[in-house]
């Protein structure tokens, strides 16, 4: 697969996630290089699955919806940088793999030591 | 079924029922009327309607209509319909919290307000629990309440939130979205996003208050009580008493809401902080209840409601709000009555004048453009509701 190519270069992740009911925020830094290789490889292929670089820097909500996710992700690849904001409504349906990821892992981690962290198999 | 059914109601055929709804005295009408009302609701039918009077129309269709579904931890929306209106209790906690919840939220709405559902029309209140798989949230979608389980999928040490059914005032609030959809239209940006925020947890709290029968010194003014698990040091989400005290953790860290217009935050993220500065006009909300005791929702909750419904427009800040409350106060209560000198007081403790100036800061439009492309489209919607 074309994700798995380039697997020398550094990738680094950032995620964000605002709003919501509760305001309160979660966020995630990843070195994808620092995780296990299968962890690793998987973000990487989730990133090329979304075609995360081709998509819109932001991509605003259209329902009358309160409540609701905001998501701010960026990806650090191969001397690319890219930055996407989206509102949880207009998440495409290819990029929802990589959000549900990077939010699993995000939950998982933010009551855990991060040199504890080891990103979870399927649930 | 849990309808009562009152013996009389039995005797008289519809089309006589109709004909007195259309001619009798006022008391032979309302009478009529309520047999119809529950006729109706045994029929499950709204049939030959057409040709009553609009008042009647009303009537007949002022009765709760829930519908809670079950996403079974996908995001398929609305889901398996698990409990129509009606029909009993089930075995699970969710159904029914949201069933109970948004009930209890209709009749704030209805007994106290006249408000027939979210659009004053009888709308169903469709609710969707078992959202996704470690959901932890609750909106409302522009159709509909969804709830998620909270942190239901990791081990019980790390879990942070518990369902968001459990607490009453978060489906209120989430209604509230629906109430205001279909009134004010307070864009989700900026001040007025706080606004819309604020409203929802005013009539989410007092939709709790309301069912615990709880006068305004006796409520805790928490929004989300019971939403935190164990291991989170916190009461709540928000406190509409002392907002930016409501938790304090280590891991999610400190309540940021603000009480004052002084420590109001300019962010960008959450749609510019409207769950965070909602705690200014919140507090102003409280103050108001404080100050003219008893039950909130009876006046306090009053202005609120009447300010929502037809005072303020889609884009209005928090000055705007707090010249509308004085108003109304003095509409409803007499200018210069307790009342409005209570709506006085609560602006005045958040740094907000009831003289209209504006708050925001010139009214520059901040929001990205898709944003404002979507408030002129409800507003030009606006028209075109009943």
């Amino acid at each position: 697969m074309n994700c798995l190519l380039g697997r020398e270069a550094k990738m680094r992740i950032e995620f964000e996630r605002t709003g919501g009911f509760t305001g309160i925020p979660l966020k995630l830094k990843v070195q994808v290089d620092a995780l296990p290789v299968e962890e690793a490889q998987q973000l990487r292929c989730l990133v090329a699955e979304a075609h995360f670089f081709d998509l819109p820097p932001e991509l605003a909500s259209l329902a009358p919806a309160a409540d609701q996710f905001q998501y701010q992700i960026t990806v650090e690849d191969a001397g690319r940088t890219h930055s996407v904001r989206a509102a949880e409504t207009a998440v495409p349906a290819g990029l929802w793999p990589l959000v549900r990821q990077l939010t699993t892992m995000a939950r998982r981690m933010r009551t855990r030591p991060a040199d504890d962290f080891q990103v979870g198999g399927g649930s | 079924m849990t309808t009562m059914i009152h013996p009389t109601n039995c005797f008289v055929p519809p089309h006589m029922l109709r004909e007195i709804a259309q001619r009798g005295s006022p008391a032979q009408r309302e009478r009529a009327l309520r047999t119809l009302v529950i006729t109706e609701q045994l029929r499950g039918q709204r049939l030959a309607l057409t040709d009553l009077p609009a008042l009647a129309k009303r009537a007949l269709a002022a009765a709760k209509q829930r519908q809670v579904f079950d996403a079974e931890h996908g995001s398929t929306l609305p889901g398996r319909l698990v409990r129509p209106e009606g029909h009993p209790p089930t075995g699970d906690p969710a159904v029914n919290e949201a069933y109970d919840g948004t009930g209890a939220t209709y009749d704030l709405y209805w007994d106290v307000y006249q408000r027939n559902s979210i659009d004053d029309n009888g709308l169903r209140l469709d609710s969707t629990v078992h959202y996704q798989q470690g959901y932890d949230n609750a909106f409302w979608n522009g159709e509909q309440m969804v709830f998620g389980d909270g942190d239901e999928d990791l081990p019980e040490e790390e879990r942070l939130f518990n369902r968001f059914t459990i607490a009453l005032d978060i489906i209120a609030h989430e209604l509230t979205h629906g109430v205001t959809q279909y009134t004010a239209k307070l864009v989700y940006w900026d001040q007025s996003g706080a606004l819309n925020e604020s409203f929802s947890d005013v009539f989410g709290v007092l939709t709790k208050q309301r069912l615990l029968g709880q006068t305004a010194d006796q409520a805790d003014w928490i929004v989300g009580a019971g939403l935190f698990a164990p291991r989170v040091q916190g009461v709540g989400i928000r406190s509409m008493k002392a907002p930016g005290t409501a938790y304090d953790d280590p891991v999610l860290g400190k309540d940021p809401q603000p009480a004052h217009m002084r420590d109001y935050k300019n962010v960008s993220y959450d749609n510019g902080g409207v769950h965070i500065n909602s705690g200014i006009p919140n507090h102003a909300f409280y103050v108001v209840a404080r100050e003219l005791g008893g039950y909130a929702w009876e006046k306090a909750g009053r202005i609120w409601y009447v300010t929502l419904r037809e005072r303020l427009d889609a884009r209005a800040d928090f000055g705007a709000a707090a010249y509308a409350t004085h108003q109304v106060a003095g509409e409803l209560y007499g200018v210069g009555s307790l009342e409005q000198q209570a709506v006085r007081t609560g602006w005045a403790e958040v740094g907000i004048g009831v003289e209209g100036g504006s708050t925001s800061g010139g009214g520059c439009l901040t929001a990205p453009a898709t944003l404002v492309a979507t408030a002129l489209r409800w507003t030009s919607r606006r028209d075109r509701t009943p």
